[in-house]
């Protein structure tokens, strides 16, 4: 009903107005004030949506007042019962502006005299509040007013036990002077009050009911976060009072079911929310409906719908001249581009190579947009990554989206900076610094990101330790609301299964755990929203089973298939280094070693061009591989030697188990070439990698791998003729066997 | 007149049927209020030799001829009714186009007339507005009109019981075309043939403009306890509160023990008399005996307005809010507590909504006015009162306000004409006469000022003169030239300030006249006294101060 008014406001005007009455001792005023403005300046702070008369208890109960005896709180208590007529509410609010300073006086610097009337300046932030509870007051019509009242009599009914102990005449129907001499069965009563007091018009505003939705679309479009269930229900109750709810309501219904998924829901609802909004914003907040809704295309994978309103956006901003959104709808379609190249008409895409980033950026600094300038120096540093330029460009990129975020103080870019940072780590190599980063962001940026950078910081993290899938069992349930952050965090966790399921020794001896392999796959590419990078995981894995199957013919077309359209997007170099690398895998086991050896080289140059050292270290090891294949055991061994100190480093597995396998390879080889003291320390040598790798593998869980170790091992020590080891070895390799 | 105290089961038994037949008839005030009349009796004993109450469902004509007709109507009636109590009122009349019986024609002309009054309101403009004009007709009046005389001369004098309806109907619309005296003749025609049409005695009340033509038609009103009701009535309206009135009242409750409509004649009586308590009285007595009743419940804020009882005024309001928000009675109520706020605007707000629910509520009209005045809006007012007066001519508030707010436009010719209005309605108000007093002396006619002020002296509540008109009268005969009857006056005004009111601004007045008076005389002694008094008085300080000082310097020449 009211706009702004509640019960709990009139309370604060009654500690006002005894602060202007100068009834406050020195000692509290400050605590008693500062709970008042506590609540007139941030009550999105406070945890309570309703101030009850119970706070206002607890905050002045120990409050002595200037009447010696007297706390604080029974002078309010003794102010609010002398409101005892509808018409004493009417004067206390008339009453109030008294306390405010005249505008022609108010040149005169108020002095306060201790124990005189003080009054307020109209400027103030107590005078502020007495205006406009005043205004407020005086628009209310007749029978608003007089719901205001009913609420306000069931608001203070709770302190009349403690009314009566100061003021005895006080009785149950003392709340209102008129009733004077009735009783609660006389019809007057009823009709007046209503028999049960059922009322709860007026304990919350229209401005209450405001800040509430403004709560909820702060946390859903800042934070990506959905409202949990229980909560939604609370909220729906407290928007069921007849207050007039304002068309915000729409806008987060509309996110609600944005991020539930709901795609009729959502657009339902945001048509609705503009066509409410239409008639007091007119077409000025065009663009944004626009932009919304080229958005949400975006998200639910009509790119092409997408793109088409985008473009209205852009232009009725330039129309507007509404550079914020102008600059933001360019940043938006420039990412687009980037992640969704092949739907982008042709006309786009070629001004988005021309103008791209030096023009966003540019604006942003134009136009003081701190948070889209740091964004796009990120972008600028992705860029530079994707096409493998130099590191140091990209170094300074981060550092100057960096220094924008803490200078400027802008928390919500922090996640995808250090997002990025981690990133730029790993693909150096620098495993240790990546999921530091990942950490740190983890421990100190959480509160204020967007949901979504915080999952996929987790899932990052996860992917590089050990504890992967506990890792990612811990994510808050809470994030996972969001539909979009669902499928994110269900693609990882179903890739960690898929690679789980590859590694596992499957019942029959060559295929692994096929079966739950291919299902796993099967569901993971059938969702149609994928990262890119995910993407290309889930790609990786389907050769590496179809191969880990000997299916190599089928493996090669979709490795073919794969590098061309990673060529086409013109994708991430890293992506590609690795597509290659695997691809020289595959020709090196299909037996065309000459040619997976250019292959390999050919990757391997590209990686220490773009200084992608696990790619390279990568494809060194399919580089000795082929070598060994072709006999060459002590380049091959040589090679490795030299590199396996930085691979070490690298902190990965799996490079790590390849890599010691392959250096036992190379020591067997040159065991062959060599005749007694010479093969035996090579043998022995061998043992020592295979050893070692047969740790790594076992980190990774990867039984198959470590099953082709051992088996290698046990015919290693048959060879040198200890039993004892031998039988231990095939005893291992029976129980790997036995646990898969 | 009738007196003889009617046999209480035939009056329950005239009662009950009158609830019915107005109520099938769709006059619906006319059967509300009869069923509180009906209600208000003392229960009846039940007598054993009584067969239980007949089905009253349609009480049947007692003429032949006419019940016959209505049994064959009977189902295009009820059809007629239910649209007439659906508010579809074109339809409901155009049903009943063919019918013969009087009943039938009745609710055929009287849906027709409502018909013309919705649209008429439909087609009216904002109250007040640029385009509001008082001129907006009933454009349905002509034909019920040629309709019902074509009715009367093809029955002659055949006329019976069931004829009174469309008598009462003929009124009204004769009454639109402001045909005041052939109305009150249908109208007292009606009554006489149908006594227990309350409607009917309503709009004739509405066609006396004074006492005397309620005099006039005594003779010719039926012998009914209802005549008694509707003289109570008239009289109450006509502002007449003598110990008569108030003994015809007491008997009136002796059959109609708990009667709020009664008990707010009575209350209403007292507020014209300016007795506010015992109306407060009896207001809060009906209130807390029928909380929902909105009835008269504007009157009873005036009365706590003038009372200046905010706190209760504020509960009044929130109780016809908490009933009903949309009555004319309780927007006026609302719109009284504003204006007691001094919240001027919310309160036209109201009674502008009062208005707009109904454009013919009177006390709307005239509080608006009062507002508009307080805005310092006098053409607005002017406007309100004069609409206030045309809905109904016997509102002395109104025409006193038209005089007020012409005086402030300096018109006082125009003001003079209007404080008659008010005070030929109101003889014995001071109030009133003073104001044409004051208008006389702005006009510089002393003698007809002083007459007007002499008038202003006789009160029947109050027998002390008020100083002010004494000062008045004083000053007036000084504008005649007639200084010693001046003095006299100014004498009598320091007299009665002994006596009775203590010092005012205007006994000081007179008295300053008088050391002036005494000066001028060249009586020192006496002039001194005078002015030494006034010095203590505190009033005209200076003034005084400054006579004492010349005064003193004179005698001391004399005596030099």
């Amino acid at each position: 009903m009211s706009r702004y008014l509640t019960s709990g406001k009139i309370a604060l005007l009654a500690l006002v107005e005894l602060y202007a009455e100068s009834r406050f001792p020195n000692q509290s005023v400050v605590p008693v004030l500062s709970f008042v403005i506590r609540h007139l300046v941030s009550p999105k702070e406070n945890t309570a949506f309703i101030l009850t008369l119970e706070h206002i208890k607890s905050a002045t109960l120990h409050q002595p007042s200037a009447v010696v005896g007297r706390t604080i709180f029974d002078l309010l208590l003794k102010k609010l019962w002398e409101i005892n007529s509808f018409d004493a509410l009417h004067t206390f609010f008339a009453n109030i502006q008294t306390y405010l300073i005249e505008p022609e006086h108010a040149d005169k610097s108020p002095v306060r005299v201790h124990g005189e009337k003080s009054m307020l300046s109209r400027t103030s932030v107590l005078g502020c509040f007495v205006r406009r509870a005043a205004l407020e007051y005086v628009r209310l019509q007749f029978h608003d007013a007089v719901s205001l009242w009913r609420s306000f009599i069931a608001y203070r009914e709770p302190t009349l036990a403690m009314w009566k102990k100061r003021n005895l005449g006080a009785g149950p129907m003392s709340f209102d002077v008129n009733l004077k001499g009735l009783g609660f069965g006389d019809g007057v009563v009823g009709v007046v009050y209503g028999r049960g007091k059922e009322s709860r018009d007026c304990t919350v505003s229209t401005d209450d009911v405001e800040r509430l939705l403004e709560f909820q679309v702060e946390s859903m479009q800042r934070m990506g976060t959905r409202i949990p269930d229980d909560m939604q229900v609370q909220l729906r109750q407290m928007l069921s009072t007849n207050v007039t709810i304002p068309a915000l309501t729409h806008y987060v219904e509309f996110l609600n079911s944005w991020r539930s998924g709901d795609y009729p829901g959502s657009f339902d609802n945001l048509h609705r929310y503009f066509d409410y909004t239409m008639h007091n914003r007119d077409r000025t907040f065009y663009q944004y409906a626009l932009l919304n809704l080229a958005i949400l295309q975006a998200d639910f994978g009509c790119y092409r719908e997408s793109i088409l309103a985008m473009q209205e956006t852009i232009n009725t901003a330039r129309e507007n001249k509404d550079m914020a959104c102008l600059n933001f709808s360019l940043s938006w379609l420039y990412h687009f581009h980037k992640a969704h190249p092949q739907d982008c008409p042709d006309v786009i895409s070629s001004r988005m190579e021309r103008e791209s980033l030096q023009f966003l950026k540019a604006k942003a600094k134009e136009g003081g947009m701190h948070h889209l300038q740091s964004m796009a120096h990120l972008s600028e540093a992705k860029q530079i990554l994707v096409g493998g330029e130099s590191i140091p460009a990209a170094f300074e990129s981060i550092l100057r989206s960096s220094h924008l975020n803490v200078t400027k103080n802008i928390h919500n870019a922090m996640g995808s900076q250090i997002l990025l940072q981690s990133s730029l780590w790993s693909r150096m190599g620098i495993s240790y610094l990546s999921w530091m980063n990942c950490e740190l962001f983890l421990s100190k940026y959480r509160v204020n990101s967007p949901i979504e950078d915080v999952v996929k910081a987790l899932c990052r993290s996860a992917y590089i330790t050990d504890e992967a899938l506990e890792r990612l069992d811990q994510v808050d349930q809470e994030c996972l609301r969001t539909l979009k952050v669902y499928q994110y965090w269900a693609t990882y966790v179903g890739l960690l299964k898929l690679r789980q399921a590859m590694y596992k020794f499957g019942p029959s001896h060559h295929t692994g755990d096929t079966a739950a392999a291919e299902l796993l796959l099967q569901q993971l590419s059938a969702s149609p929203y994928v990262e890119p990078d995910c993407a290309l995981e889930i790609a990786i894995c389907r050769l590496d089973l179809l191969s880990r199957r000997g299916n190599y013919s089928a493996a090669l077309t979709a490795i073919t298939q794969l590098s061309e359209e990673l060529v086409r997007d013109r994708a991430d170099i890293y992506h590609r280094i690795r597509v290659m690398i695997i691809k020289a895998d595959l020709l090196s086991k299909c037996g065309r070693t000459v040619k997976g050896l250019s292959v390999a080289i050919s990757a391997a140059t590209i990686a220490w061009r773009s200084r992608l050292l696990p790619a390279l270290f990568q494809a060194f090891r399919t580089i000795a591989n082929i070598l060994i294949h072709m006999g060459e055991f002590s380049a091959a061994y040589s090679m490795m030697d030299n590199i396996m100190p930085q691979v070490l480093e690298c902190e990965d597995a799996y490079l790590n188990a390849q890599c010691f396998s392959c250096l036992a390879d190379a020591q067997m080889g040159l065991a062959g070439a060599r005749k007694g003291a010479g093969r035996n320390e090579c043998l022995h040598r061998a043992l020592e990698f295979i050893d070692r790798g047969f740790a790594e593998y076992s980190r990774i869980r990867d039984a198959r791998s470590q099953m082709t170790l051992m088996s290698q091992k046990a015919r290693i020590q048959d060879f040198t003729g200890e039993k004892s080891l031998r039988d231990d070895a095939v005893k291992w390799y029976k129980q790997l066997k036995k646990g898969s | 007149m009738a007196t003889e105290v009617p046999d209480p089961h035939q009056l329950h038994a005239a009662l009950q049927t009158a609830v019915l037949k107005c109520s099938e008839r769709c006059l619906y005030q006319a059967a509300k209020w009869a069923a509180e009349a009906l209600t208000s009796m003392p229960p009846l004993v039940p007598q054993n030799d009584t067969p239980l109450p007949q089905t009253y469902l349609h009480p049947t004509s007692s003429h032949e001829k006419e019940a016959i007709l209505q049994a064959g109507e009977l189902p295009t009636y009820l059809l007629s009714k239910s649209y007439f109590d659906v508010h579809e009122y074109d339809r409901s009349s155009a049903v009943l186009a063919n019918c013969k019986s009087s009943k039938s024609r009745f609710l055929h002309l009287y849906a027709q007339y409502i018909a013309g009054e919705k649209r008429r309101d439909e087609e009216s403009e904002m109250i007040l507005g640029p385009l509001d004009t008082a001129a907006t007709q009933n454009r349905e009046v002509q034909s019920i009109l040629s309709t019902l005389e074509a009715i009367f001369t093809e029955k002659g004098d055949n006329i019976n019981e069931d004829d009174s309806w469309l008598l009462y109907l003929y009124g009204i619309v004769l009454l639109k075309q402001k045909n005041e005296d052939e109305a009150r003749a249908s109208f007292i025609k009606s009554v006489n043939l149908y006594p227990y049409n309350w409607s009917a005695w309503l709009e004739l009340g509405s066609t006396l403009g004074n006492l005397g033509d309620l005099n006039n038609i005594l003779q010719s009103l039926p012998n009914n306890i209802m005549t008694n009701i509707f003289v109570l009535y008239s009289n109450q309206e006509l502002y007449q509160t003598s110990d008569p009135v108030h003994a015809q009242l007491a008997d009136l409750q002796t059959i109609f023990p708990t009667s709020a409509f009664l008990k707010t004649q009575r209350a209403l009586l007292y507020y014209h008399a300016r007795e506010f308590d015992e109306a407060e009285t009896i207001f809060d007595s009906i209130v807390k005996a029928d909380p929902h009743r909105l009835d008269c419940l504007d009157h009873y804020s005036n009365i706590l307005y003038v009372m200046e009882r905010r706190p209760k005024l504020g509960f009044i309001a929130q109780l016809a809010s908490a009933t009903d928000k949309f009555r004319p009675e309780t927007c006026c109520v609302v719109g009284n507590y504003y204006s007691l706020k001094s919240e001027h605007e919310k309160a036209v707000m109201y009674f502008r909504r009062a208005l707009t629910l109904d454009r013919g509520f009177l006390s709307a009209w005239t509080l608006m006015g009062h507002e508009y005045v307080e805005m310092k809006n006098t053409h607005a007012a002017i406007e309100a009162y004069r609409r206030a007066v045309d809905v109904n001519r016997k509102d002395y508030r109104a025409w006193y306000g038209l005089g007020l707010s012409y005086e402030v436009l300096e018109m006082h010719y125009y003001a003079l004409f209007y404080f008659q209005r008010a005070a030929s309605l109101r003889p014995y108000d001071p109030q009133m006469w003073q104001a044409m007093g004051s208008c006389f002396d702005r006009m510089n006619r002393p003698s007809e000022a002083i007459k007007a002020y002499k008038r202003a002296l006789i009160s029947p509540t109050n027998t002390s003169p008020d100083t002010a008109v004494l000062l008045q009268i004083g000053l007036m005969f000084e504008k005649l030239n007639n200084q010693k009857e001046a003095a006299r006056w100014m004498e009598m005004c320091l007299k009665e300030e002994d006596e009775n009111s203590g010092v005012t601004q205007a006994t000081s007045k007179a008295r300053m006249w008088l050391a002036r008076w005494e000066f001028v005389n060249q009586n020192w002694a006496k002039a001194a006294e005078y002015a030494n008094e006034l010095c203590q008085d505190g009033q005209e300080i200076e003034e005084a101060k400054a006579l004492v000082r010349d005064l003193r310097s004179r005698m001391e020449v004399g005596k030099m």
